[in-house]
């Protein structure tokens, strides 16, 4: 293939990817009426912040809030008991590969359709007391992001010499003692990744947000595109302002997590 | 008085047997060298006297407590790992305060501490340095520095030279002997290398196969190596071995101890002889090491290796002159042969 | 040998294991035995029904539908997605300038959510102001009812998540490529093989095992599909797009059959097991290579 031939490709793949998330930004920024003018041009004629401003007088602080508290929680919540157990999982000789069993079985619920559990997780929720709740919803996430945090730690957590640990031992410190002190440091660049990563599960879940919460006061971003979808199907503007304000942390880290991407899921393959 | 008393102590994995039983005593303020081959089972044993592998049967004992079951954060032993283990994300100041913070040492008293051993290790400069930023040598001496600063009854060395190159290896081993004559402290370190063994031990304990094959000062096991697997393993280049009938052939003047299974004889111990040869070997093979040379061949009919300052040629007949003084007779069970045998036989 | 005794190892794992276990093991538990029984919406009676309930599952013609679509759609994305992923890694494992602000750019689909996806593409997809039927219509060609078409909506679906998630088999092939041993494509040069030789004989089988991986585990996720029908065509036109999550959904929250909606979970989630053992097969006997 010769030069140019693959530069042409390689540009022409990078604009088709990049093409919606154009569209969805100019459109944000166009006025109300320029959405639906004929040809549909990439460049708004006038910079409108007309759907920004509508979506701020609406809900959109509200919606933020929701969000991020409950991605944060169910963040903090995984990465702690995730962060034990992984430790456990790497560094304790279990009999009869028991541990690679417990990898296999949280594997499983990691990968099946969380559809599976829905419904006898409503009336769980239902029994605690918790649908339409917040904390409910802190709960149910658990089912995403705790296999995660435990896939994702286990590899960074094994990255750590034993060696290290087993001087850490020799020089006195017992088992909390080299947690705090040498496990935690040397794996924290990679629980910031993994919450980063166990943040946006969190802040981009759709099914049980629509299940489990009723009342618009508590809903999350998803579930509000959602309702704004189907209820005002053209307000194209206010839907991509949205999208944008949804899409916009994550864009920004893009970069920084490409490098982390592969981790949780290659497993033995680097 | 006996520092570390080992007794009948074993170690099996899933049934595996790694080491049947040892039973050791090392004396206070000992340099002990365990040494052997890969898989002898040297580094389980140090291992388990650091209290990372559990003891499948048997007890250790350090100044006369039981180590048993404690674990290796509470025992007074310090150790040195092949990789140093060095903690990454703390500075060589705090790699040396690790274990005195640990054991809740004030913080006036670990700073005084920690320079002092600095300055003994010449590590002065480097306090405030990350171990990544540091050659080889430094962090061994680091690594050094963190067992020694809370001076404790036992110090572990887990083939810390492996890492080096030959040269910075080489000063290391002086480093660490003044630094044993300095302290004082029992040392136990573990090698595969035999010269290592030999230069820095006070007592060396050979294993083989999970077995003690020998313990003694490195002159006995040079001189009087009690089996054939130590002959073999201790000197370079290792002891030529002939076997029994092929010896006697070969010279009939020597009378053998008539339990004799093979002759062992080192390269460096057989003299080149032009006026009285005993035999003679056609050399196919010379490696000069500069102040002498190796020649390689064959003697009744068994791989042979010489060392001699002489000067020979490839092809050429090299006249041996086998003294007797300097044969290592071995029996059926590869054991050595003593004196007192050699000398009835004659 | 780090750990002093047994209750260190219990107070690490407990949590996991309770939350687990009241998430996943015991919702699971529940399914198992709501497949096999009837409950009466009211009176929360139980009745044992053995596998009636899998009878009728597999008489409906809404669950064959919503099977055939899920599959048809797992297969046709997943394969897409690795082609795709494959060209890109391909494109992407040589030099070029810009290739830095490049690789970051063309993994922003799988950064927004599901849900922003949707919203873009069924504003593109829309019949009278879309983006596509402007394009067609601007070339010469008819617009489509992208969405209402009962021929067209899964493939449009597909579309959208093959744009969403090209980018993750992209990653897993380029990382595959870029752990290919310079020397090995020196000395294939040097035995005379040159492009697609190369490719067939080199390349290739050194990237069997990332190719397999993307295209299980894009299937295991692709299988999943919910969010993107939902939003975009709700199961419709007729059940054009209907898929298993969506039938599980309607059974379990509109119509509440518990019987039928718990029996079709258990199928999916048999589905779902026997590809994520094989992928766990595949990746572990990978690890230890």
């Amino acid at each position: 293939m010769s030069r140019y031939l693959h530069r042409f490709f390689v540009w022409s793949a990078v604009a088709l990817f990049i093409l919606p998330i154009v569209w969805m930004f100019s459109t944000a920024f166009k006025s109300p009426g320029e959405i639906f003018h004929a040809g549909a041009n990439l460049i708004p004629q006038q910079i409108s912040l007309a759907s920004f401003q509508a979506l701020l007088n609406g809900e959109l602080p509200i919606l933020v809030a929701n969000t991020v508290f409950i991605a944060l929680s169910a963040t903090v919540v995984s990465l702690c008991i995730a962060f034990f157990a992984a430790y456990a999982l790497v560094r304790y000789r279990f009999p009869a590969k028991l541990d690679n069993l417990f990898l296999l079985a949280v594997l499983v619920v990691k990968m099946m359709p969380p559809i599976v559990v829905a419904v006898p997780l409503y009336s769980l929720m239902n029994t605690l007391g918790l649908l339409n709740s917040q904390l409910g919803l802190v709960l149910a996430y658990q089912v995403y992001t705790l296999p995660f945090c435990i896939w994702m730690l286990l590899s960074f957590i094994r990255d750590i010499p034993l060696e290290i640990e087993e001087a850490a031992a020799m020089d006195g410190a017992h088992l909390l003692k080299r947690l705090a002190f040498v496990v935690f440091p040397l794996c924290a660049p990679g629980l910031v990744a993994t919450a980063i990563f166990a943040m946006i599960l969190g802040w981009n879940e759709f099914l049980f947000s629509l299940l489990f919460i009723h009342t618009p006061d508590k809903f999350t971003i998803p579930l509000f595109i959602s309702n704004f979808m189907t209820e005002d199907g053209t307000a194209w503007g206010e839907l991509m302002a949205i999208g944008i304000v949804s899409s916009l942390p994550m864009l920004a880290l893009a970069g920084y997590m490409q490098r982390y991407l592969l981790r949780g899921f290659s497993m033995g393959l680097k | 008085m006996k520092t570390l008393e080992i007794k009948q102590v074993g170690k099996a994995y899933n049934g595996h047997t790694v080491i049947p039983e040892i039973n050791l005593s090392i004396n206070d303020g000992e340099f002990v060298v365990f040494v052997g081959p890969s898989g002898c089972g040297k580094s389980t044993l140090l291992r388990m006297i650091a209290g990372l592998e559990s003891i499948t049967k048997g007890s250790i004992a350090l100044n006369g407590k039981t180590l048993n079951g404690v674990h290796p954060s509470a025992r007074e032993v310090a150790m040195v790992f092949q990789s140093y283990a060095l903690y990454p994300h703390l500075s060589v100041e705090k790699n040396m305060a690790f274990p005195l913070r640990m054991a809740g040492v004030s913080k006036s008293k670990t700073k005084q501490l920690v320079n002092e051993t600095a300055e003994k290790l010449q590590l002065t400069p480097l306090l405030k340095r990350l171990p990544g930023a540091l050659s080889g040598g430094q962090r061994q001496r680091v690594a050094i520095g963190r067992a020694i600063v809370r001076e404790p009854a036992l110090f572990l060395f887990d083939e810390p030279l492996s890492n080096l190159d030959a040269k910075l290896r080489s000063e290391m081993r002086v480093y660490l002997k003044q630094l044993h004559q300095q302290l004082k402290t029992t040392m136990i370190y573990v090698t595969h290398d035999q010269v290592e063994a030999m230069t820095l031990a006070d007592k060396i304990v050979v294993l083989n196969q999970g077995e003690i094959a020998q313990i003694g000062a490195p002159e006995t096991l040079y001189n009087q190596p009690a089996n054939k697997f130590v002959a073999a393993f201790i000197g370079s280049p290792v002891m030529n071995f002939i076997p029994h009938d092929a010896f006697s052939s070969l010279l009939n003047h020597i009378s053998l101890p008539s339990n004799t299974q093979s002759v062992g004889l080192r390269p460096n111990q057989v003299t080149v002889d032009k006026l009285h040869p005993d035999c003679h070997m056609t050399i196919s093979v010379v490696e000069p090491l500069g102040h002498a040379r190796l020649y390689y061949g064959e003697l009744a009919g068994s791989q042979f290796v010489v060392e001699s300052s002489e000067l020979y040629n490839c092809g050429q007949q090299l006249p041996l002159k086998l003294s007797d003084s300097t044969l290592h007779f071995f029996d059926h069970n590869e054991q050595r042969i003593n004196a007192l045998e050699v000398s009835n036989a004659a | 040998m780090l750990f002093e005794n047994r209750k260190q190892l219990t107070a690490l794992l407990l949590p996991s294991l309770t939350i687990l276990g009241l998430l996943a093991v015991y919702p699971i538990g529940s399914v198992m035995i709501n497949a096999f029984g009837s409950v009466d919406y009211l009176s929360k009676q139980y009745q044992f029904v053995g596998l009636a309930n899998f009878v009728e599952l597999f008489e409906d013609f809404f669950f064959i539908a919503a099977m055939k679509n899920t599959l048809v759609f797992t297969l046709v994305a997943s394969s897409a997605q690795v082609l795709l992923g494959l060209w890109l890694a391909l494109l992407f494992n040589q030099k070029f300038s810009g290739r830095r602000f490049a690789l970051p750019i063309i993994i922003y689909p799988m950064m927004i959510s599901t849900l922003v996806c949707s919203s873009i593409w069924r504003s593109w997809y829309n019949y009278d102001f879309g983006l596509l039927n402007s394009a067609l219509v601007a070339i010469g060609l008819p617009a489509q009812e992208w969405l209402f078409n009962p021929d067209l909506a899964l493939y449009a679906i597909a579309l959208v998540d093959t744009w969403q998630w090209t980018p993750m088999a992209f990653l897993i092939i380029l990382a595959g490529l870029q752990s290919i041993p310079k020397d090995i494509g020196e000395a294939a040069m040097v035995d005379g093989a040159k492009g697609w030789r190369a490719f067939a004989f080199i390349t290739l089988p050194l990237i069997q095992k990332q190719l397999m991986l993307a295209f299980l585990l894009r299937s295991i996720d692709a299988f999943k599909l919910f969010d993107k029908v939902y939003v975009m065509t709700g199961g419709g036109p007729g059940n054009a797009t209907e898929t298993l999550s969506m039938f599980v959904y309607k059974y379990g929250f509109r119509f509440f059959n518990l019987g039928m909606a718990s029996a079709a979970a258990l199928v999916m989630l048999a589905i779902s097991l026997l590809m994520t053992l094989f992928y766990a097969h595949r990746v572990m006997k990978g690890g230890k290579q």
